[in-house]
């Protein structure tokens, strides 16, 4: 008798997913599907607008990381100014870059210490009462305060340049509005209300040890789990730099090997086409000259290390170089490895925070926006949380959006999230007769692994029922499994 | 009315969060906010106010700095008196999403990880419609001003410094 086991939704993630694991008569896996079944739509309804609005309007995508649309938008709108990214003032880029990383900063301590850490503290078949930042409280407390002061640290910087934690506003077309005031810099040298930017990095550097620890202990597991090849894509900077900013386009094969040599962002259309499926509102995009089944790529903290020459921060860089020591190879597929990788650029943020929280220019408010001849098109780039996002807009003569494309980092992942499942549902479901929730939950252990945004991916919200239901191969209810 | 009010908060000195919750956005989801906004001028030297759409995790920081937190929400439940006013106990009760919590989880972080324990109240104003776009109903807007018009009396009759010792749970509603 045939099955159909559905994960609705995949929990711990941000926003909504939906996965089918199809078994055939003998309990073997036939197909597995993760589906994005919001839709929001974003791209279509912010034509007509006028472009200054965008980089306000696009922050609604999402509530985790709305900077990154905000800078993403912002870049694009700056060039629809007349401005490329050298033409704005030092103050300017410095100050989206503190935004930038203060953003980056939260959301990876919110993946790791809220989403991630119940796993592997707990295990990915602990009970599901366990797994969630309430049971990490009780087992370790220092770790969850650790955890939301770091997240409250980068969610500080965000509201104190940018007015609020979600949704605020830092950047206008051509610079940004406002520098950091000096009482608000202090905020975060002074170790008054808050614990400092360097307890940020010492903190930061515990984390990476923790999860260099977790690695030596669980390596079998964590070198094989949700591990296949695939292509690495992300921006670097002058030299091969790990940049999150601003950069070129570079991506490599499962060996290392360069797919996409350094290009400028604003050359992305040349090389990148997406595709479609029936089953999901998420697009697949891939590199064109290498096609739909080999050009595909993962991008976020694995994807950004495993292209980088190198970091330009002592200790993160320093880090870097263990992980590779550690795998032994210039290059990991191994999904479970994100979550170090995770870890070393929060280090990294911190270490980069600190520098510009040290910059004169940052309170320098003259020389904030600048001009210049207005253009039709205008492209920005920007290393979000989970990878890669770009933000391609067009208008007309009086400035109004007449096209918008959006390709979401989680867009980027959603083979690699597709492949993550099969690998679970093959090697941890299959032929395995009665199906476990400890099981099903190793199927949302593969795509947190990815930090996955749905409701960017797609731009939507839903609400949905928490449970895991079988189905028998004429469509009947056999078994169901609740998440909670 | 003033000089009561201000006597009110002149005999005790504790720390005072009034934490609307909801979106102004989505018809009756807004009456938190509402709620704040009617007492904002009035109370605004007596406690602190915060809006949120949403609980979140790291909200637990925020609830521990305060002795006395007052939770305010739309609710889908119809009260009698058109809300509700009771103590809000801690739970452990996480919810699948990071960004959405609810105030007894929250109040249990608070109280796991930074050892605080202040009294904490809810105020669930009852509501019927959660339409995007929309402005709230005719309906809950009047269970919105019943509402204010309790929590005023409880405030003059210092009923939030006495952990509400003096009304039963049945009472919370009918004051």
């Amino acid at each position: 008798m045939g099955k159909k086991i559905i994960i609705d939704p995949v929990t711990r993630v941000e926003g909504h997913g939906r996965v089918t694991i199809h078994l055939d008569n003998k309990g073997k896996v036939d197909e597995t599907y993760f589906h994005i079944v919001e839709f929001r739509g974003f791209e279509r309804f912010i034509q007509g607008h006028p472009y200054w609005q965008v980089p306000l309007l696009v922050q609604r995508l999402c509530g985790i990381c709305p900077v990154s649309h905000h800078l993403a938008a912002a870049k694009a709108v700056d060039q629809i100014s007349g401005l490329d990214p050298e033409d704005l003032s030092p103050s300017a880029t410095k100050l989206r870059r503190l935004l930038h990383y203060g953003q980056v900063f939260q959301s990876h301590a919110l993946h790791f210490f809220y989403l991630a850490s119940p796993d592997l503290l707990f295990g990915v078949d602990a009970p599901p009462e366990k797994r969630n930042v309430f049971a990490v409280a009780v087992e370790d407390r220092e770790l969850a305060v650790k955890g939301i002061t770091m997240r409250k640290f980068g969610q500080e910087i965000i509201r104190r340049l940018a007015g609020k934690r979600i949704h605020g506003t830092l950047a206008v077309p051509g610079g940004v509005y406002r520098a950091m005031a000096e009482t608000d810099r202090d905020y975060f040298t002074n170790n008054e209300d808050i614990p400092d930017i360097d307890t940020m990095i010492e903190w930061s550097k515990e984390m990476v040890e923790f999860i260099k620890n977790y690695h030596e202990v669980n390596r079998f597991f964590l070198d094989s789990f949700a591990a296949f090849p695939s292509g690495h894509l992300g921006t670097v900077g002058a030299n091969g730099v790990l940049d999150l900013y601003e950069g070129k386009l570079r991506a490599v094969d499962a060996s290392g090997k360069r797919t996409l040599d350094d290009i400028p962002y604003n050359d992305y259309a040349s090389y990148f086409s997406e595709a479609t499926a029936r089953w999901s509102y998420m697009k697949f995009p891939y590199l064109k000259h290498l096609g739909r089944e080999a050009g595909w790529n993962r991008v976020g903290p694995l994807a950004r290390l495993n292209i980088c020459d190198s970091i330009s921060t002592p200790l993160a860089e320093q880090e870097r170089k263990d992980f590779f020591d550690f795998i032994g190879n210039s290059i990991s597929n191994s999904s479970m490895y994100s979550h170090w990788a995770r870890l070393i650029e929060t280090l990294h943020c911190a270490e980069i925070m600190k520098e510009l929280l040290n910059d004169p220019d940052i309170l320098k408010s003259d020389d904030l926006v600048r001009e210049g001849e207005p253009r039709l098109k205008g492209i920005g780039i920007i290393e979000a949380p989970r990878g890669t996002l770009t933000h391609d807009y067009e208008v007309d003569e009086k400035g109004k959006i007449t096209k918008c494309n959006l390709i979401v980092s989680t867009t980027h992942n959603n083979d690699a999230m597709n492949k993550a499942v099969r690998w679970v549902a093959d090697n941890v479901i299959s032929d395995q007769g009665k199906i476990t929730e400890g099981m099903l939950n190793q199927v949302e252990v593969a795509i947190r692994s990815y930090d996955p945004c749905l409701s960017c991916a797609t731009q939507s919200m839903g609400k949905m029922p928490l449970k895991a239901e079988v189905y028998n191969h004429d469509g009947e209810l056999i078994d169901e499994v609740s998440k909670n | 009315m003033e000089n009561s009010l201000m006597k009110s908060a002149k005999t005790k000195s504790r720390k005072i969060l009034l934490i609307g919750i909801g979106n102004d956005s989505r018809g009756d989801d807004g009456l938190g906010w509402l709620f704040l906004d009617a007492l904002k001028d009035e109370f605004s030297d007596m406690m602190d106010f915060e809006y949120k759409f949403q609980l979140q995790v790291e909200d637990a920081d925020l609830l521990a700095k305060y002795d006395i937190v007052i939770f305010v929400d739309a609710s889908e439940k119809q009260y009698a008196n058109g809300f509700s006013i009771e103590p809000c106990e801690a739970a452990s009760e996480y919810f699948y999403s990071s960004h959405l919590q609810s105030p007894q989880a929250v109040l249990y972080l608070a109280q796991t990880l930074y050892n605080a324990r202040p009294d904490t109240y809810l105020i669930a104003i009852s509501g019927k419609s959660w339409e995007l776009g929309q402005k709230p109903g005719k309906q809950a807007i009047g269970n919105l001003k019943k509402a204010i018009e309790a929590f005023r009396h409880l405030w003059m009759t210092n009923q939030f410094n006495q952990k509400f010792q003096s009304l039963t749970k049945e009472t919370y509603a009918n004051v």
